[in-house]
Formats: C-alpha cells, structure tokens, sequence
C-alpha cells in the first residue's frame, strides 16, 4: 500500500470525528446518565415536576421515560377497547383523557403561547414532532378557532 | 424455457397441493361478510338503537342537528361539496326513494323532512371495506366506531356506505367552526367521520345529545335487543321502516310513519 502512514490515520480521524457524539457523552460532565440528562434538560426547560405526590397520574421519572407508550395505551383503550379509567400506582383513578386530564395541569404552564405550551417545550428542544393538537383540543386551538 | 411433459405433471402436481391447503375464495368472501340474514346473525348483548317519529320531527327545527354538531366539533364548511355529516335532514323521500309516499305513505309524506344519521348497522359494508380497521364495530353494543388515528383517508367506507352517512374533511375542519368544544377532539384535513352515537355520552351513563336535544321528543334511543325497553314496545306498537333494509346492512336507525298522536296504545310519555 502507498502512503500506509497518512491512509492510515486519516481512517482513525474519520472514525474519532464520526463517534463524535458517543465519546463526547462518555467524557462530558453534565451527560452522565440519561436520567440526570432529562432532568437537567427540563429544569432548564421549566418543566413541572411534581410527579404522583404532587397529583400527577405517575412519578416524575416514569411519566419522562413513558409517557408517548402510556398515551397510545390510552388512546386505543378508550377509542377501540371503551375502557376510560385508568388505575396508578398508588391505586389513585384517572379518566383516560389526554385533554380532560393531562392538559387539566399542563396547559396552564407558559401563557398558553404554543412555543411555550407545555409538550411543546420538551418536544421541540428534542426535535420531536407531535401531531396529536391538530386534532385534540388545546386551549391554543380553542383560542384559534376564536371561541371563549 | 421449454418444458417437458414430465416437468409439466410435476409442477401441476405442486400447483394443485397448494390448492388444497388453502380456502376457497368464496369461504374467504363469505367469512368476511358474515351473510345477509340479520336475524341469524344477531348479536346477543346490547344492540344500540333509535327510533325517529315522523310525525312529532318538527318542520324547520334543527335542534337535534345543532346540539350533535356543537358536541362533537363537527364544521359547516360554505361549500357544500365540504359538507360533514353526522345528523341531517333529508325529505322522506330521499330517505325512501322506494316508496311512493302517495300510495302507502300513511301520515308520512315526500316532502317531509326527516333526521337521518349513521345507522350503525347489524352488517356494516363500511366496516368490511376498511382496510386498516380504522372502522370497526363494538361487540358490546353494536356502534359502530372510528378510530380516527388509523384512518388513512382512502374513503373506501364512504363508498361503500349505502346510506351516505360518512364525511371526508377535504378542509381542515377548524375553518368551519366557529366554537370549538375542548372536550371532544376535532378531526382533521385526509380522514373520514361519522356519528358515533355518542359513545364518548354512553360512557357516562348519559344518553345521546340529539335525542335529549329535541324538544318534540321524536327521537328515542334504546337498547334493541332487550324486548322489555321502551324502544322495542314503540317499535311493537307502531308500523316502521328502515332505510335500505333489503340490503342487509341490518339497518338500527327505525322510522315511524304513522301519527303516533292520534294513537294512545304505545305511545311514549
């Protein structure tokens, strides 16, 4: 082979450059798990955390890693299965309602501007496109269609 | 390629194998739709109905039509082509081209105009032709449903509904609203809707907003399949139709044609 050395490295740069983001999560202070991860992401966000205790349908740490399964479990339990109560951990009863229930604490959170609306915030910091208010009824949409 | 005789009977051999272990296209056909006959094909539990009284739906009045659409965030677009659909209003005899209302029409006449709205049928074609399912009947009480989140908009359903009670939202539907009722979703721009019979009401224990909405009390809602409810001693008492029944949609939206106040046996208090 011609030019082992420089081929060579140059093959080593590539792969340091391209797993860039895995070394730069293992040698990064602040990234060291992906639960202080989210956390420190949503304390910058100004996201509540008031978990079960606080009358949240689950605990903080299981509504941030669950919450888009338990939604979808939601949503084919109430609109294929006509099931509508859902039972928490601690025994406590909820309407399955993305609206009715969850946004009953969340939408307050921001002024009701949509950039500042409460699964916005985390959704868009993360690049996640969530699609379920061009159908559900935020008070932004409500606000939108000019009612109330 | 050429092939021998021998070749030939051995690939007509593995051909006819396969036919063997497979079904017959008309079993596939027939398991899907589950035959025509309503009577052999009822189902046990609860089968949700309602009955319309011709003769107390008041001309002019769109109460029931106004309280569903207010509840269920359902748009009136400018266009007609845009219409969406869950209760309206149609003369007697665009309900039942069929009948010449001169002849055997009864109390009930042409002009007369009639709520009509998703049958929610015993045998529903929309229900077969969906191909994701989106559409679906419940077993417990007979509604059928849409699951709008898998509704990819194809409108095979709105083909295949004989009675036009299905909407396609070529708009998004906020345009057309002028309030819109947080407590119930909206749809969307590419997916069809329907009236669910107020299943989302049901839940509660409360009962359909268009029959609580008319002040005439001409529609009734009840459980079809129990002969001690009210629904089924009206039915009994007084002579009805069915839009389309020969179809076999098994149709569970009655109409009565004669003046039920003239009558005192049956009628509803």
């Amino acid at each position: 082979m011609h030019n082992k050395t420089s081929v060579i490295t140059g093959i080593l740069l590539f792969l340091a450059a391209a797993a860039f983001p895995v070394w730069n999560n293992i040698i990064s202070p602040t990234n060291k798990s992906m639960a202080t991860n989210t956390t420190t992401a949503a304390q910058n966000l100004g996201v509540q955390e008031e978990g079960a205790e606080g009358g949240c349908i689950e605990d903080t740490d299981f509504m941030r890693q669950k919450h888009m399964l338990l939604l979808h479990t939601w949503r084919d339990d109430v609109v294929r299965n006509n099931n509508r109560v859902y039972t928490n951990a601690h025994g406590k009863t909820f309407e399955k309602s993305l609206v009715n229930t969850c946004l009953g604490c969340h939408e307050d959170q921001g002024q009701n501007k949509s950039e500042n609306f409460f699964c916005e915030r985390c959704h868009k910091s993360a690049g996640v496109r969530i699609d379920c208010f061009q159908c559900h009824t935020s008070a932004e949409a409500v606000k939108m269609g000019g009612a109330q | 390629m050429s092939l021998n005789r021998k070749q030939f009977f051995k690939m007509g051999a593995v051909a006819a194998l396969f036919g063997f272990g497979g079904k017959k296209a008309v079993q596939l056909y027939a398991s899907s739709g589950g035959g025509h006959d309503e009577a052999k094909n009822k189902n046990t539990g609860v089968r949700h109905a309602m009955v319309i009284d011709s003769s107390k739906c008041k001309e002019g009045c769109t109460k029931c039509m106004d309280a569903c659409h207010m509840a269920h965030n359902v748009p009136s677009h400018s266009d007609p082509e845009d219409e969406i659909k869950w209760i309206w209003k149609e003369s007697a005899h665009d309900l039942f081209h069929e009948i010449d209302f001169a002849l055997q029409g009864g109390a009930l006449t042409a002009e007369k105009q009639l709520p009509t709205l998703c049958n929610h049928c015993a045998n529903p074609p929309c229900v077969r032709v969906c191909p994701t399912q989106a559409t679906f009947k419940r077993k417990e009480d007979g509604i059928v449903m849409m699951d709008y989140h898998r509704c990819i908009g194809c409108r095979f359903c709105m083909a295949g509904c004989p009675y036009g009670s299905r909407s396609f939202n070529y708009r998004d539907p906020r345009e057309g609203l002028a309030k819109i009722n947080p407590k119930f979703p909206t749809r969307k721009t590419g997916v069809v809707e329907k009236c669910n019979f107020c299943a989302e009401e049901l839940a509660k224990g409360k009962r359909p907003h268009c029959e609580g909405a008319c002040p005439e009390g001409a529609i009734l809602f009840g459980n079809l399949n129990d002969p001690d409810s009210k629904l089924r001693a009206v039915l009994a008492a007084n002579p009805s139709m069915r839009r389309k029944a020969e179809t076999g949609t098994g149709p569970s939206i009655f109409y009565l044609t004669n003046d039920t106040d003239k009558k005192s046996k049956g009628g509803r208090s």
